[in-house]
């Protein structure tokens, strides 16, 4: 009897040790719970800022296109602009210039 | 007594309420199992499907079009280039009111509002409104909210010369593939390669680049030079248009190669069309009547005969060939000159173009040795050019020669060329005997200039010294011949006047309907351009003399101009 009171004794002790172990626990958890949520909320920040980070890549796509359009379409003006016909035109029509007439050319020979 | 409480209380603990638990633990124990069956079966089982499902909820899979490369004249100056537009496009089933939407689309400046309603009772699934619009109007448009009426990203090829070298180019279809003349040749080099991306939907229906997520850029097309130069053929086309006015022809065309390595510099026709213009006139228009026509080339033809003759050493230059009478008889029918004439040599019958003293000479030569020069000119054959629908001209063989057709191909009519096969003929002289292949493609790629290119040899036609005498000829005949007003103070010019008499539908030749050429080549001694000129046609005084000559010169005369001529022209002069 003594012995069995004895060897209970014993176990109380180390649940006693185990619960005093545990009053420790919560505050650890706590700590545990703050690391998981930071990490959490880390993964879920860098998710949100790929996301952003991917919306502005395709608007920037998107800019980078149209100034590409832009460039086209100002090189397809110059086309038109300095094409010979236009020029000429103009060279007639606002500045009164001409080819010059056979008559007006002097060949030079080189002896 | 208190410790055995205290024990009592221990073993509660350690064997809790047995049935009651047991139960519950397999309760949860067959739920955990059932959850994880269910687990399983749609992790396992169903896995592959509903993960597809996600994925195309927010993946979307969305092709990518390439730019179709741009094409750029031997100078680098553009001549086709495409860009993205917005346009605006109409389901005509989804709408309900048509009449008020044209109205407000005509409203906007979208066109008439008949011509949009016309388009929206259309019974198609999708019709174009207007394509190319502005930002300011696609705002407004989308500011309207028609159901039934949307803006779509579409690509368009544009030609910012507009008309200019218009039969070459030729034009692409709706979807960009090319359906006429370069863009047709060529679309395989100029329309690139499809390609895609896996694109994520976003919360409101937008769709964005994920880097994650695996793409194939589209491969655009390549950038093509063609051998053209833009100054000279708008030069060429501006004159063309001028002389098919004044003398109210039917049309004509102009050729302007460089002999020396083969590249075609212009290539203009009259009439042409602008590829810029949706309908873009009749189908008869778009053809590039340099390479696809045949004509009977008359006179410019005898270069031929006289080729054929000084080669087989059947005919000196001061010797006489013609008794003055400008007759001739084969098979009974008089061939005759165009007027009396004192007795020629056979330089002074080649400057006045004498269809008796040709006849003569060709009779000299013989029926198969003028056939096998015509043919290794190039006559009856394709000159190989990289363009769409080139004939292959007709050459008939000897055998099939009478008399009376063996007189009349002397005069360069019973067969028949493209104005390019009669201009690399040409060449061949001014190239000093070696027949040049064309060329029309001067580089692919990337290069802001492109490389010189290596001529390609077809054959050697006639030997230097026949091409020696053959200048001396040809230049006689712009300076004192039937090519004088061709001539340009300054610059000697070898070429020949011809004027062939257009074949009936009914038979025979027409005394009305002529056709007018010229070509020749500048500076004689070391050719850098030779310049064909046909005018089909022409009314009033329509001779290779008075029309294509002077056409010819006019053109020289503004070719000479160019600063990138000038110092050429010079160098090869002296």
């Amino acid at each position: 009897m003594n012995r069995k009171f004895y060897r209970g004794n014993e176990d109380l002790r180390r649940r006693k040790k185990r619960s005093s172990k545990g009053r420790k626990n919560p505050y650890r958890l706590l700590l545990l719970l703050i690391v998981f949520g930071f990490f959490v909320l880390g993964i879920v920040w860098t998710r949100i800022t790929i996301t952003e980070l991917t919306i502005r890549i395709g608007e920037l796509e998107k800019e980078r296109k149209e100034v590409a359009n832009e460039v086209q379409r100002l090189e397809l003006d110059i086309s038109y602009l300095s094409s010979r016909n236009r020029i000429e035109t103009l060279a007639r029509e606002t500045l009164g210039m001409r080819y010059p007439r056979l008559t007006e050319v002097s060949t030079l020979y080189e002896k | 007594m208190k410790n055995d409480r205290y024990q009592l209380r221990i073993d509660k603990t350690q064997f809790p309420s047995p049935i009651r638990q047991r139960v519950v633990g397999w309760f949860c124990f067959l739920l955990w199992l059932l959850l994880l069956s269910r687990l399983a079966y749609i992790q396992v089982v169903r896995g592959s499907a509903y993960g597809t499902e996600a994925e195309n909820q927010h993946r979307v899979k969305v092709p990518l079009f390439p730019e179709r490369g741009k094409i750029l004249d031997r100078n680098g100056r553009l001549l086709a280039g495409s860009l993205e537009v917005n346009s605006i496009y109409a389901l005509p089933s989804q709408l309900r009111d048509k009449e008020k939407v044209a109205q407000k689309l005509a409203a906007l400046g979208l066109g008439h509002s008949k011509k949009i309603l016309s388009l929206l009772q259309r019974r198609k699934s999708f019709v174009w409104i207007r394509r190319d619009v502005e930002k300011e109007k696609i705002l407004q448009v989308r500011e309207l909210g028609f159901e039934g009426i949307g803006i779509a990203k579409d690509r368009r090829r544009y030609y910012p010369r507009g008309k200019l070298a218009g039969n070459l180019l030729g034009f692409v279809g709706e979807d960009e593939v090319g359906l006429e003349g370069v863009e047709y040749e060529y679309d395989d080099l100029l329309k690139g390669e499809m390609g895609w991306a896996i694109l994520q939907r976003g919360a409101r229906g937008g769709l964005y680049p994920f880097p994650e997520y695996p793409d194939m850029p589209p491969r655009p097309g390549k950038k093509i030079f063609l051998t053209i130069d833009a100054d000279i053929q708008s030069i060429c086309e501006e004159n063309l248009e001028k002389y098919v006015e004044r003398f109210h022809a039917k049309g004509g065309s102009i050729l302007c190669l460089n002999p020396k390595t083969g590249e075609l510099l212009a290539m203009a026709n009259s009439p042409g069309y602008d590829p810029n213009r949706n309908g873009r006139g009749a189908p008869g228009v778009w053809r590039n009547r340099i390479i696809t026509d045949l004509f009977e080339p008359g006179s410019t033809f005898k270069v031929v005969i006289d080729a054929a003759a000084v080669e087989k050493e059947v005919v000196e230059l001061e010797e006489r060939v013609d008794d003055g009478s400008g007759v001739i008889v084969v098979s009974g029918r008089k061939i005759r000159d165009p007027k009396k004439h004192g007795p020629y040599t056979f330089q002074q019958a080649v400057e006045r173009s004498s269809n008796a003293a040709s006849v003569r000479i060709a009779h000299r030569v013989g029926k198969r040795d003028i056939y096998l020069f015509a043919r290794n000119f190039g006559f009856g054959t394709r000159t190989g050019i990289n363009l769409p629908g080139e004939a292959n001209g007709v050459l008939p063989l000897p055998e099939e020669w009478s008399s009376i057709r063996f007189a009349n191909i002397a005069l360069g009519h019973g067969l028949s060329g493209t104005v390019l096969q009669l201009s690399m003929a040409f060449g061949a002289i001014a190239n000093d005997g070696v027949l040049l292949e064309p060329r029309i493609l001067l580089a692919v790629g990337n290069a802001d200039r492109p490389p010189e290119v290596e001529p390609r040899v077809v054959r050697r036609v006639i030997s230097l010294e026949t091409t020696k005498v053959m200048k001396i000829l040809l230049s006689g005949v712009v300076e004192r011949g039937t090519g004088r007003l061709a001539s340009l103070p300054g610059l000697r010019i070898a070429g020949k006047t011809g004027t062939a008499q257009k074949v009936l539908e009914s038979g025979g030749y027409s005394n009305d309907r002529l056709i007018t050429s010229f070509v020749g080549f500048f500076p004689v001694e070391n050719p850098i351009l030779l310049i064909a000129c046909i005018v089909d046609e022409p009314k009033g005084n329509p001779w290779g003399a008075t029309v294509p000559a002077p056409l010819f010169r006019e053109i020289t005369q503004k070719i000479v101009h160019l600063s990138s001529y000038q110092p050429l022209l010079l160098a090869r002069m002296k």
